[in-house]
């Protein structure tokens, strides 16, 4: 039935728009808003259809005829580079990597730290916090103009080539972070910074390699958080920083990114070593300093925790001040479910993430604890970063409880931002 | 009735025959009986409030009829003063009752004309609610109620080594409220970002008489960012009335340049290098030699005579990266003709100069009794065009206008100054804006990059905007605010008067229609 619902959908569209995949499977690869446009005002006749865009991520899941790919492939074109602004104007295609190679040139690149792979559109309905965020601000501080089209194919735009604005209300705060439910960006302008004359990025393996010795894990969490408390009053130059432990590669690292003036950089190097060896004094084992920049881009790699088509089984996002984080991450470091999780933090952008893959594990009753630790006593936020696999899910986090205010806001965001019902879930 | 005089002239766009809406130089008289709340209404008020805090002298009334855009001035009907969120929440509730609009306000420091009740209603003064909750040093945040004033919170947190980044120049007297509601700037926001980049959570009381926090100590939200929606929203989505903050830690090393230059052009020249350098300078103000005369006979800081322009250059950061910094920037500006270049030498220096930048609105009310200001964003290049453009119409259409803006972040601030009393002046002041709006328009800026769009702007919204943008724009409201009784008539451009629009409002009120049809029909929203 819907298969043929989608195959009329397919007819009424101009030609070239609709494609079909090697399943047989159909998905859209529209070349130009206008495309998109025609794309959301037709589909919105057929009831029943969701639109998914394509976050430049494999759709391994969950191949369904009703939920129809759109792939921004073919929107990435650069509009507009303005050095001398500091601004880049790009269709939401583009991915970092190639971002970054146009502005090369000009000695500048994104100020917000992500992987290579990572297109824009998927950066816009993530609003992923970034090593960077201390020294450059959020994702949603890069984004200074915006078009769009809201899910009946209206175009809307916000800003533009200016860096600062409160013309009407700010419809990019509608878009960044709200997974494409209400609107579908096809132009969007960004902030640029310049690449600093001298930068140096590193991976510090904070554990003792000697295993043998390692001391108790609370012991050890509380060492290390001070110590980057202290790393970061000392380091002039850092511009960003992150913590974190994979359960597949032995212990806890931190990654840095520093970068100014050479005669401001090296000073702060030489800080680090002195840094790392006083750590080495008090600790067994040996602290290794990475200086490859490729080890650097390794770890960013690896960290990007947030993308779709990943198979963990929970990945939590859990937003607390600082003050706080130390106190879980020292409080909860003999936890099992601790224990048996990946942890990421930032400490700069208030955000960590915690993610497991063994099935059916942590528990509900855990994850209970986490969510009531968080937000009842810790003023903090606890979401689901990515969707959860075979996992039983407390109430706290299936429906969290919201103020009854949000509820109705968002049903009618839904409602009069997507009235078809063609970008989430129909309201 | 309100006894309106007719009006010399009248600000393009701003509805003719609104019965609150009049140019400044024309009397309104207001008597307690015309106020559009019964006496049942005004004595709920003052049974919630507390007599002292609900206002309905005219006399008093007076005081609260205008923000600091002369241009427009609507006397409210009642005013209060509450105390707590409670108090905020329970107005809003009783406004909801009786379907009349209400307006937040702050200090009244607006200069788009946003706390204005032009369509009527309750104005709520948020003055009351001044206390700072809480410093938190480790987490590097301040938890404040929305009536605290913007200095205040900076000299409660100075000794913790910290500061509240946005610092609009008329940080001594506007509130956190009003800063949020505008998404106001500053000097230091070229580096520090603005308003909306500061703040974590915010307690509202919605306009359907809710209180929710949106965000929090945290920052983060679920999948709709509630707490950037709400910044820069002009009153119209709710009242503001905590706020949680982040502080920044002051930097080491601090020292500001006064670059003086002998022709307009090498200043923006200037502007665009020291962008383009990536030198990151935390603020780069642009003064024409009109406004320095002004400030100078004001504030006695010595700037220099006989310069078209003056660039106040503040760097900031470490002090080697101060030095390095401070190097390259005496290398940028050799390559231009600058006719003076002195630093501040010590912190009484650094801090009259800024008060000095900031005492400009100030420093025009020795020259003329009024100003408008437009508060246009261009791309910085486009600085030295549009700036000769501004001269040009200021001698086409014979007025006096200053320059002072945030030249790093292409913020222009024409203030064209006028004497209400002269009536053709005024008609001139009002064309040459327009003229300047355009231009600006023209090559790619917005309207408005602190001030708001409020009362002031709205009839402008259009030039930026097509109908189906403002349409999928206006929506947002309706999320918020499906009755439209939040801050009515603000911001996008009214389909009929906003006088007009009150009125048959009130007529439909009085008729007693339906909600739903009151709200589709009147067009409040
Ligand atoms: C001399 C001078 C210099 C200025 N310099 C700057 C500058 O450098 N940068 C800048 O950005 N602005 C500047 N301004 C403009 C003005 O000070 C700011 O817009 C300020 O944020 C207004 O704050 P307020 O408390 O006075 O608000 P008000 O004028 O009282 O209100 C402004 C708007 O906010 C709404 N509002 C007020 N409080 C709340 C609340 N609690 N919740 C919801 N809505 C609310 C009102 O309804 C209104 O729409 C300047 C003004 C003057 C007079």
């Amino acid at each position: 039935m819907i298969k043929q619902v989608v195959q009329q959908l397919v007819q009424a569209l101009p030609e070239g728009l609709a494609r079909v995949d090697a399943d047989d499977f159909v998905w859209f690869g529209p070349t130009e808003a206008a495309a998109l446009a025609t794309l959301l005002q037709t589909a919105g006749q057929y009831p029943g259809l969701t639109l998914m865009p394509d976050l430049g991520q494999p759709i391994e899941t969950d191949r369904r005829w009703s939920v129809l790919p759109v792939s921004w492939e073919l929107l990435n074109e650069i509009v507009r580079l303005r050095a001398d602004e500091y601004l880049i104007t790009v269709q939401p295609g583009m991915t970092v990597g190639e971002m970054n190679r146009i502005l090369a040139p000009h000695r500048q690149r994104l100020g917000t730290l992500y992987p290579s792979s990572r297109t824009l559109l998927s950066l816009i309905g993530q609003d992923l916090p970034c090593l960077t965020q201390g020294s450059v601000g959020s994702f949603r501080q890069q984004v200074t103009g915006i078009k769009a089209l809201t899910g009946a194919g209206e175009p809307f735009k916000y800003g533009g080539e200016v860096v600062k604005n409160v013309t009407g209300y700010d419809m990019v705060a509608l878009l960044v972070g709200s997974r494409h439910q209400y609107g579908l960006p096809v132009e969007v302008t960004l902030k640029t910074v310049p690449i600093p004359e001298m930068e140096r990025r590193l991976v510090i393996d904070l554990q003792p390699v000697d295993e043998t010795a390692l001391p108790s894990t609370p012991a050890l969490m509380s060492t290390f958080v001070d110590e980057i408390k202290n790393l970061q009053a000392e380091l002039n130059t850092l511009k960003g920083i992150a913590l974190f432990r994979l359960r597949a590669s032995i212990g806890w690292k931190c990654l840095l990114d520093c970068g100014g003036w050479r005669n401001t950089v090296q000073p702060d190097m030489e800080r680090l070593q002195a840094w790392v060896q006083a750590l080495d004094a008090r600790g067994p084992g040996l602290h290794e300093l990475d200086c490859e920049a490729s080890a650097f881009d390794h770890w960013l790699d690896k960290l990007d925790w947030q993308r779709p088509g990943q198979s963990y089984n929970l990945v939590l996002k859990v937003a607390l001040p600082t003050a706080q984080a130390r106190e879980f991450l020292v409080g909860f470091a003999t936890a099992d479910w601790f224990d048996a999780a990946d942890c990421l933090w930032y400490p700069d952008a208030g955000v960590m993430y915690l993610r497991w893959r063994s099935p059916n594990y942590p528990y509900s009753a855990e994850l209970e604890t986490i969510v009531e630790w968080v937000e009842q006593h810790h003023d903090g936020l606890v979401t689901l970063a990515v969707r959860p696999v075979n996992i039983d899910l407390p109430d706290t986090l299936a429906q969290p409880k919201e103020p009854e205010a949000f509820e109705r806001w968002r049903y009618r965001l839904r409602q009069l931002y997507d009235p078809n019902g063609l970008l989430g879930p129909p309201v | 009735m309100h006894a309106i005089i007719p009006q010399p002239v009248w600000p393009a766009g701003v509805p003719k025959g609104a019965q609150l809406c009049y140019v400044i130089g024309v009397m309104a008289t207001t008597t307690p009986n015309n106020t559009c709340l019964s006496t049942q209404q005004l004595n709920a008020l003052r049974q919630a409030l507390g007599k002292l805090y609900v206002l309905d002298k005219p006399e008093v009334l007076k005081t609260y009829e205008c923000d600091a855009c002369l241009l427009i001035k609507a006397p409210p009907d009642v005013v209060v003063l509450p105390r707590t969120v409670e108090e905020v929440a329970t107005v809003v509730r009783l406004c909801n009752e009786w379907r009349i609009p209400f307006v937040p306000r702050g200090a009244g420091t607006g200069l788009s004309g946003g706390a204005l009740p032009v369509d009527g209603g309750v104005l709520i003064g948020l003055n009351r609610m001044d206390r700072i909750l809480e410093v938190d040093a480790v987490n590097r945040l301040a938890v404040v109620e929305c009536g605290v004033v913007n200095a205040w919170l900076n000299r409660e947190v100075k000794p913790a080594g910290l500061f509240y980044a946005p610092d609009p120049s008329s940080q001594t007297a506007c509130t956190i409220g009003g800063n949020v509601a505008e998404n106001a700037g500053g000097i230091h926001c070229l580096k520090y970002g603005v308003t909306t980049d500061h703040v974590l959570g915010l307690e509202v009381v919605t306009p359907e008489g809710d209180v929710v926090w949106l965000g929090g100590r945290h920052g983060a939200y679920r999948h709709v960012n509630w707490v950037n929606m709400f910044v820069g929203s002009e009153g119209t989505m709710g009242i503001a009335t905590k706020a949680i903050v982040k502080l920044t830690p002051v930097p080491d090393s601090v020292k500001v340049f006064l670059a003086a230059f002998s022709q307009t052009a090498q200043a923006t020249g200037a502007v665009s290098q020291i962008i383009a350098s990536g030198l990151g300078p935390s603020a780069l103000e642009f003064i024409d030699d009109f406004t320095a005369q002004a400030v100078d006979a004001a504030f006695h800081v010595g700037f220099p005579k006989g310069a078209e322009a003056v660039l106040l250059i503040e760097l900031d950061g470490h002090p080697s990266e101060v030095a390095e910094k401070e190097v390259r920037l005496k290398a940028i500006l050799e390559t231009f003709e600058v006719s003076q270049l002195r630093f501040a030498t010590n912190e009484a220096e650094r801090l009259q100069l800024w008060q000095a930048r900031k005492g400009a609105a100030a420093a025009y009310g020795r020259i003329m009794p009024a100003f408008y200001l437009h508060d246009c964003v261009i791309p910085r290049a486009e600085l030295t065009h549009v700036l000769h453009i501004i001269k040009t119409v200021a001698s086409d259409y014979e007025v006096l206008i200053g320059n002072v803006f945030h030249a790093g972040d292409g913020n222009l601030h024409p203030n064209i100054l006028f004497d209400p009393a002269d009536s053709a002046m005024m008609a001139r002041v009002l064309e040459a804006g327009e003229v300047i709006l355009k231009a600006c328009l023209g090559v790619g800026g917005v309207l408005s990059g602190e001030h708001g769009i409020g009362l002031e702007k709205a009839h402008f919204m259009d030039q930026l905007f097509g109908p189906v943008e403002l349409e999928v724009m206006k929506r947002l409201k309706r999320v918020f605010d499906p009755m439209g009784l939040a801050n009515p008539a603000k911001i996008f451009p009214a389909g009929g008067g906003c006088g007009e629009g009150r009125h048959s409002n009130r007529e439909a009120v009085k008729a007693g229609l339906p909600l739903k049809q009151l709200n589709a029909d009147q067009g409040w929203v």
